[in-house]
């Protein structure tokens, strides 16, 4: 080299060295492997070395701050191998920088030896040396390209003192130990930190020699090395071994992809998890690296000898992700809703949910009967248009003519009508099964079941638990799920609820409120909304103080259909109270008005109810109540259900347990004015917790996490690689 | 959805999409073999006594276990891809092999392949398949293998 500096003395100094050990818990290498680098034969001042730690916990910085005060630390808290390479390289300020392993110990001569190799050679940019596993047994003269692709040592276990002992050029050396011209470095660019561990080393290696860079071996710098730190079948090794070859192929050799899984170890050894993982990577790799014209030669190949082990629609699966995770399109979600052409509490809540993720996703709905898009809006009052709807008729319930999709018409000994909306649900990212359809096992890469309540047990053909991700309502249905089906809800999000009053700046909210006990709930067949109890629980407050009720009334209000008996046992049971009123099917608006003149709202779906063996019969979560509360009404309501989540007894309102107490904790409220208004401001306050902006907002949140584990192809974490195989 | 600008990407994206279209027909394809294999022996009605009930019962669990088997090998993250052609012939060998031989029938055979059938069942809906589960998963086919044709040997030197 021509242009080195001058000591004052006329003799050329010697080129400044940095030397990076990258360390993971590996303290017990660490005081001999750098007492080595420190003892090498160069002159000090023109010597730096730098520790990266990987966020040890075996104390390894300390030692090296105690023992070595002369080695920089530096800190990679992401243990990943490459990218501790590059930290280091961002620190190094050598012109000739080295990489030498935590578990190898060096000759004296080995730095000067390989610097006299870059003084003699010019286009030189990286050197390694002769590598011993103990004494005298050889481990590594460098690496040699089999032809099938894969790189081996140079005279691995040969007694290796007299054996490959001249200088040689090779396609890799180990990194073990070695050394870098700084100008290549700059020129190559970074360690590729998708290798994470392992062929990081091989693959710079190729990028050296693809800018016309040497790769040189020489027998004449030394080291030892306890090999994969001492264990030679280490499932570490093994894994990214394997992983990183496919990697490096799908890098530098694309058309030779299909071959390199054929002849991978997990496709040998039949360990297809594994080798399944390693495709999200690869694909990646792929996909980011090459033109069309390239991918069109190489892909076909790649896929069949894929689909051939994975199946198709499995690589289909992983195809479609990739067409997300690289920007090619926004994700797709299909929300299936059997029910879709009724009106519901369950369906308003879905349809809620893609109102608000419309803009942000590609969104069908499929549902059995016909129904509009228009329908829906006008139903639940959302703007759906950026929706797009497709409607698949089941031939089993049309041959049946059922208006109503029941699924426990479908018996184990008949085949599946739900697979149409299944093999529906491969063409989204993302299905949303949104009404509970327990026999229809999703097909999209990303699967979400909506669980109102788990009303059925697990017959022939459930699918539920084949759902990746799980949603409740509530608290109440979260704990019935894992009871009666035993699996685990993902992540509660109440019911969006939207029914708060008018209000005016600077009025007080309580002003237009009268002396009205309102319940507003069906008229069901089998009467379980307790209407009937209500009347007799205010029949009997009244007789308890004729004169403090005199002004009360109660209001029960329900929707309902022609036909209904027990409407009218729940009008003869109000015939003689003239201040009971019955309100039938009432418009949003006239629901409105009565929510805003009530102070007092009551629910009592549950009552008399044994919960352990029939669950179903209370109010999974009970959106009227909270409307109520939108509304300043203090509810008393059953202690039962979903109810116990929405209101906090005796300060958002009372829970109560039988007649006795509904008619007691009226009582006080009616009673006491002061307390009335406190709890219906409490009461207001906490409804907030439950009102379309949470909804939007826990909605969000959970579309925001599952769609980024969804787009981001994480490299394979080394903790979790160690533990997982 | 939001055109793709740069033209390297729209032109990629061209190609997955094609390769896409074609395991979608693969699928398909793959779908109509299923239910012809699968659905048809079901709509065979039971005859009426209890040895064909037993084996009426058996051979809807077996379908129910092909069932879980067929679609778990499509779910994504079901670990569940090894050796799908074999389980299919298995399965519909078993299948066949009810359905062929429904009055001659012995209950302890029943019984043993109901064993069988309902690990077979409990594998197939476990979720998450390591390595350890599918070679525990591959000895209970092996031994459903071995028994079906012992017995199809059997019943066949019966006939």
């Amino acid at each position: 080299m021509t242009d080195q500096p001058q000591r004052a003395g006329g003799r050329p100094e010697r080129p400044l060295c940095s030397i990076i050990i990258v360390n993971f818990n590996g303290r017990r290498f660490l005081q001999e492997c750098i007492a080595s680098v420190l003892a090498v034969d160069y002159p000090a001042d023109r010597l730096e070395v730098l520790l990266v730690d990987n966020g040890s916990q075996d104390g390894s910085a300390a030692l090296v701050r105690n023992t070595f005060p002369s080695v920089r630390v530096l800190w990679n808290l992401d243990n990943n191998y490459a990218k501790a390479l590059n930290v280091g390289l961002g620190a190094a300020r050598g012109d000739l920088i080295g990489f030498v392993n935590n578990d190898a110990v060096l000759d004296r001569r080995w730095l000067l030896e390989l610097v006299s190799l870059f003084d003699e050679h010019e286009k030189l940019g990286c050197a390694g040396g002769k590598i011993f596993l103990d004494k005298s047994r050889l481990h590594s003269a460098g690496l040699e390209e089999t032809p099938e692709g894969f790189f081996r040592d140079r005279g691995p276990g040969e007694a290796g003192m007299a054996t490959f002992d001249a200088v040689a050029e090779v396609p890799a050396v180990r990194g073990t130990g070695v050394l870098y011209r700084r100008a290549a470095l700059e020129a190559v660019g970074p360690m590729d930190e998708d290798f994470v561990i392992y062929w990081e080393d091989i693959d710079y290696a190729y990028r050296l020699r693809k800018l016309g860079w040497k790769i040189l071996y020489t027998p004449h710098a030394r080291l030892r090395h306890a090999f994969q730190g001492g264990n030679v079948l280490n499932r570490l090794a093994y894994y990214f071994c394997d992983r990183n070859r496919l990697l490096y192929t799908a890098k530098h050799y694309p058309y030779r992809l299909a071959w390199a899984v054929r002849t991978s170890a997990a496709y040998k050894d039949a360990a297809h998890d594994m080798l399944f993982e390693f495709m999200a990577g690869v694909f990646k790799k792929l996909l980011s690296l090459h033109d069309a014209e390239v991918l069109k030669e190489a892909l076909p190949d790649l896929v069949r000898e894929l689909s051939g082990v994975f199946g198709a629609r499995r690589i289909e699966n992983l195809l479609a992700r990739m067409e997300v995770a690289l920007g090619y399109r926004k994700p797709k979600i299909g929300i299936y809703d059997h029910a879709l052409h009724f009106v519901g509490g369950g369906q308003k809540y879905v349809c809620t949910m893609a109102a608000i993720l419309q803009e942000r996703y590609d969104v069908t709905y499929i549902a059995n009967k016909p129904v509009t898009l228009a329908q829906l809006s006008q139903w639940y009052d959302l703007d759906l248009s950026k929706c797009h709807l497709k409607i698949i008729p089941l031939p089993f319930y049309e041959a049946r003519r059922s208006e109503v999709i029941h699924a426990s018409m479908v018996m184990g000994h008949m085949p599946n009508p739900f697979l149409a909306i299944s093999e529906e649900s491969s063409h989204y990212d993302f299905f949303i099964n949104a009404n509970m359809l327990s026999k229809c096992p999703p097909l999209s890469n990303r699967s979400l079941f909506i669980c109102h309540f788990p009303d059925v047990n697990p017959g022939p053909y459930f699918a539920a638990h084949r759902y990746t991700h799980i949603i409740t309502n509530g608290q109440y249905t979260t704990h019935w799920l894992e009871k009666r089906w035993g699996m685990r809800a993902h992540r509660v999000i109440y019911p969006p609820v939207d029914m708060y009053g008018a209000s005016s700046e600077g009025t007080d909210p309580l002003r237009g409120k009268e002396s009205i006990i309102l319940s507003v709930a069906r008229f069901e067949d089998r009467g379980t909304k307790k209407q009937k109890a209500l009347v007799k629980a205010f029949n009997m407050l009244c007789r308890r103080d004729p004169d403090r009720m005199r002004s009360w009334r109660l209001w029960l209000v329900g929707g309902t259909v022609p036909g209904v008996p027990y409407i009218k046992e729940v009008r003869r049971a109000a015939r003689s109270n003239p201040r009971i009123e019955i309100k039938t099917n009432v418009s949003l608006s006239e629901l409105r008005r009565h929510y805003a003149r009530a102070s007092i709202f009551w629910h009592a779906c549950g009552l008399g109810v044994d919960e352990e063996k029939e669950p179903e019969l209370i109010e999974h979560f009970g959106m009227t109540t909270v409307e109520a509360m939108q509304n300043y009404c203090a509810p008393v309501v059953i202690n039962g259900g979903g109810q116990r989540e929405i209101v906090e007894h005796e300060t958002s309102g009372f829970l109560f347990r039988s007649q006795d107490e509904l008619c007691d904790y009226t009582y006080r409220l009616i009673a006491d004015p002061a307390l009335l208004h406190q709890v219906m401001r409490n009461a207001y306050a906490r409804s907030h917790q439950f009102n379309l902006d949470r909804f939007a907002r826990e909605t969000q949140a959970f579309f925001d996490a599952l769609e980024r584990e969804y787009i981001t192809l994480e490299n394979p974490r080394i903790e979790y690689i160690q533990a997982a195989y | 959805m939001e055109p793709i600008r740069d033209n390297r990407n729209r032109l990629v994206a061209e190609v997955l999409g094609d390769l896409r279209k074609n395991l979608q027909r693969q699928i398909a394809h793959d779908l109509h073999e299923s239910y012809e294999d699968f659905l048809q022996p079901v709509f065979t009605p039971p005859p009426p006594s209890k040895i064909a009930l037993i084996e009426e019962e058996l051979r809807q669990n077996l379908l129910q276990a092909s069932y879980h088997y067929h679609t778990a090998s499509w779910v994504p993250d079901h670990r569940f891809f090894f050796g799908r052609p074999l389980m299919k012939k298995l399965i519909f060998r078993a299948l066949s092999f009810y359905t062929d031989r429904q009055t001659q029938f012995n209950a302890t055979v029943v019984r043993a392949l109901n064993g069988l059938q309902e690990k077979l069942t409990f594998a197939f809906q476990r979720d998450h398949h390591r390595e350890q589960e599918i070679r525990e998963l591959r000895a209970i086919v092996e031994e459903l293998r071995a028994t079906v044709e012992r017995l199809s040997a059997e019943k066949g030197m019966e006939d």
